[in-house]
């Protein structure tokens, strides 16, 4: 495989980030339960942090109204349950500071994760670790300013995963042209022994677990991969018995007036967030979701930030380039990180499905491709 | 549909990337073929324009081919002009001898590459292998097989001068040097296939090696210098719609016109070995992608079932 590096004009995201919790109405995604059961009913006072269902805590205190339709990052329509928010933020229960989070045996650990719904994160923690402190989508600062502005955060928990899991080492992985924030876990790693960092060129891809070990030449099976907002969740409920109910946003794009990284509620609806920050609605643009590469057209209107929207641009319509007959050059299986010749795929209809399971959509081979053939299209069968 | 960002590099930065890489050759040529010439006191005014003549006529055929067919057999205002008719006969004119008569090459050009172009295969064959076996045909029709001028054939070459280029033979595709510069610019471009070149001299350079070594003759290493072979490696093998796309086929490819061109060169005494190799191979490229092509992850099971 070839490693390519994306070539795309840098949107320099403003240093700032702006925290926006004082939406009216927040939407918690019921994520597509079958019957949830709910602990709550129409028009109930819920504090923060309240079970509503088995698993979805509330992110705001407020009134619970009804149950709308909203959608998510995939553009899939989904059930949200209403809150009236009144910016209170009131809770039932004192935060508790745990000062020491290294105290935690690993059972206790999984019961605190269990207790939180985590299973993504529980599921992760067995066998040996790698935190993933970068994205491979251009322009998305998420990563970039979770690691400038809550750093010791990170290695401090890092260094008590590898010490509850007893762990040697955890390695913090980091690509090497996001300077700053190098700059500023190198400057404070030396207090941490259990953690190693590692730097990797700004390759596309590697954000994908085979690829980054295969990179990394790591062949142990039992690998996991971290990604820094899981460890900003394992520090909350181990530091403060809480989920998270924020979360960074990256607005840009072309034809976003400024880039910015914004702290939103979860269940905020992303046009009131545009519309807070002067970016408003145009028929005009585009609206993706979670990056050029692999993100999704989404209807602005309907869209609320939910834990896995990451980003959002905004892009000028354009036409799309003209596609030419495929030239036969083997590009896009030069770059394919699965192997996946599609040329070969593409000849042969039948066997599509077969090899396609084995696609990880990084779309790499549409971006390379010289005749701007979109073979995510094709993937699709259309 | 995603994605959204797409590679700047394109169909037109190839061509571009070969239009560039054709001026040092160009260049060269121009000066071996004129000034250089001065002392073989034949520098009429037609001879001095004759090789820019020949570059003209092979461009304007292609050209005019591409455009007639665009404009009154497909008629849909130029959206498949395939822009490697006329690069194409540009790389066929600069292989081409300086006693080339200019209106048998004009119309032989126009002529093949009408019936190439109607029968639709100028993206399933190596056309500029094809149009130079051709000329070559066409030529020893009209007995102009000789590519020396009179003045040429008693000249007295060291290794430099061949490298460099100074010896008979097309008339801008003499200078390994400048070949070699060519080869770097175009393996600049992420589309060209850089592969197949390098294996195709990689091979021969083995095969010439042994076999000199077996029978302690040279002759092989003088038709190798003479420029066509890497001349034909460089512009005409990588040709990117009839050649392999695969790691391991451009490999195989590369090897196999090597070696076929080392055995027409050095057994048959065949000149244009090269040109007859490519084509061969080329039409088997898809055989040989399918040979170098086992795609990962897919069991032998799978395999067998997808068969």
């Amino acid at each position: 495989m070839k490693y390519i590096t994306l070539k795309t004009d840098i949107i320099k995201v403003s240093p700032q980030i702006p925290d926006y919790m004082s939406t009216e109405l927040i939407y918690v995604p019921l994520n597509n339960l079958k019957n949830p059961q709910f602990f709550v009913k129409k028009n109930d006072y819920v504090y923060k942090q309240d079970k509503l269902t088995d698993s979805i805590f509330s992110p705001v205190s407020g009134t619970v109204l009804e149950i709308r339709k909203a959608h998510n990052f995939k553009n899939q329509e989904i059930p949200c349950l209403v809150i009236k928010n009144d910016g209170k933020e009131q809770c039932h229960n004192e935060v508790k500071y745990e000062k020491n989070i290294k105290k935690y045996a690993k059972e206790e650990l999984t019961t605190l994760l269990k207790e939180f719904k985590q299973e993504t994160i529980i599921t992760k923690l067995d066998g040996n670790i790698l935190v993933k402190g970068f994205t491979d989508e251009v322009n998305v600062a998420n990563d970039i300013m979770l690691l400038q502005r809550k750093t010791e955060i990170i290695l401090e928990t890092i260094d008590a995963l590898s010490y509850i899991l007893k762990l040697p080492f955890i390695y913090l992985i980091l690509k090497d042209n996001d300077a700053s924030s190098v700059k500023k876990v190198l400057s404070l790693v030396g207090r941490y022994p259990s953690i190693k960092v590692k730097l990797i060129p700004n390759y596309y891809g590697l954000e994908d677990k085979e690829n980054l070990q295969n990179f990394l030449n790591i062949k142990e099976e039992k690998i996991n991969v971290l990604k820094l907002c899981e460890l900003i969740e394992i520090y909350n409920i181990l530091k403060k018995g809480r989920v998270t109910t924020k979360k960074y946003l990256t607005i840009t794009g072309k034809a976003a007036k400024k880039a910015r990284v914004i702290n939103v509620k979860i269940g905020t609806p992303v046009k009131n967030i545009l519309m807070k920050y002067g970016e408003g609605i145009s028929t005009e643009n585009l609206y993706i979701a979670n990056g050029l590469m692999q993100g999704k057209e989404v209807n602005v209107d309907a869209l609320i930030v939910t834990k896995d929207l990451d980003s959002l641009f905004i892009e000028p319509k354009v036409d799309p380039e003209k596609t030419l007959k495929c030239l036969n050059c083997g590009l896009c299986l030069s770059v394919c990180p699965k192997g996946l010749d599609l040329k070969y795929i593409h000849e042969n209809p039948s066997v599509v499905q077969k090899y396609l399971n084995k696609c990880n959509n990084c779309n790499l081979c549409s971006y390379i491709c010289p005749a701007k053939i979109n073979l995510r299209f094709k993937k699709e069968g259309k | 549909m995603a994605p959204y960002l797409k590679n700047k590099t394109n169909l037109k930065d190839l061509i571009i990337t070969y239009y560039l890489a054709l001026l040092p050759l160009i260049g060269y040529g121009l000066y071996k073929n004129t000034i250089l010439l001065k002392q073989f006191k034949i520098l009429t005014f037609i001879n001095f324009c004759k090789p820019i003549l020949i570059l003209l006529v092979g461009l304007l055929a292609g050209i005019l081919v591409e455009f007639i067919y665009q404009r009154f057999i497909v008629k849909d205002s130029f959206k498949n002009y395939n822009p490697f008719i006329p690069l194409t006969c540009l790389i066929t004119a600069m292989l081409l001898p300086f006693k080339v008569n200019l209106i048998i090459l004009f119309i032989t050009l126009v002529l093949f590459l009408t019936i190439i172009k109607l029968l639709k295969l100028d993206d399933k064959l190596n056309i500029g292998v094809l149009l130079v076996l051709i000329l070559i045909l066409v030529f020893q029709l009209f007995k102009l097989s000789s590519f020396c001028l009179p003045q040429e054939s008693n000249l007295n070459l060291t290794f430099l001068d061949m490298f460099i280029g100074r010896n008979p033979g097309g008339l801008f595709s003499t200078s390994n040097f400048w070949l070699i510069i060519s080869y770097f610019i175009l393996s600049r471009n992420i589309i060209y296939k850089k592969e197949i070149p390098f294996y195709i001299i990689i091979t021969n350079i083995i095969c010439l090696g042994i076999y000199t070594l077996i029978t302690n003759n040279y002759d092989g290493w003088l038709l190798f210098l003479s420029g066509f072979n890497l001349f034909a490696s460089i512009f005409l093998a990588p040709y990117t719609y009839p050649s392999c796309y695969t790691p391991k086929g451009k490999v195989l490819m590369g090897i196999l016109i090597g070696l076929i061109s080392f055995l027409l060169n050095v057994f048959l005494k065949w000149y244009f070995g090269i040109f007859l190799a490519i084509f061969m191979v080329s039409l088997v490229a898809k055989y040989l992608d399918n040979l170098g092509n086992k795609p990962k992850n897919i069991t032998e099971k799978e395999q067998k079932m997808l068969k």
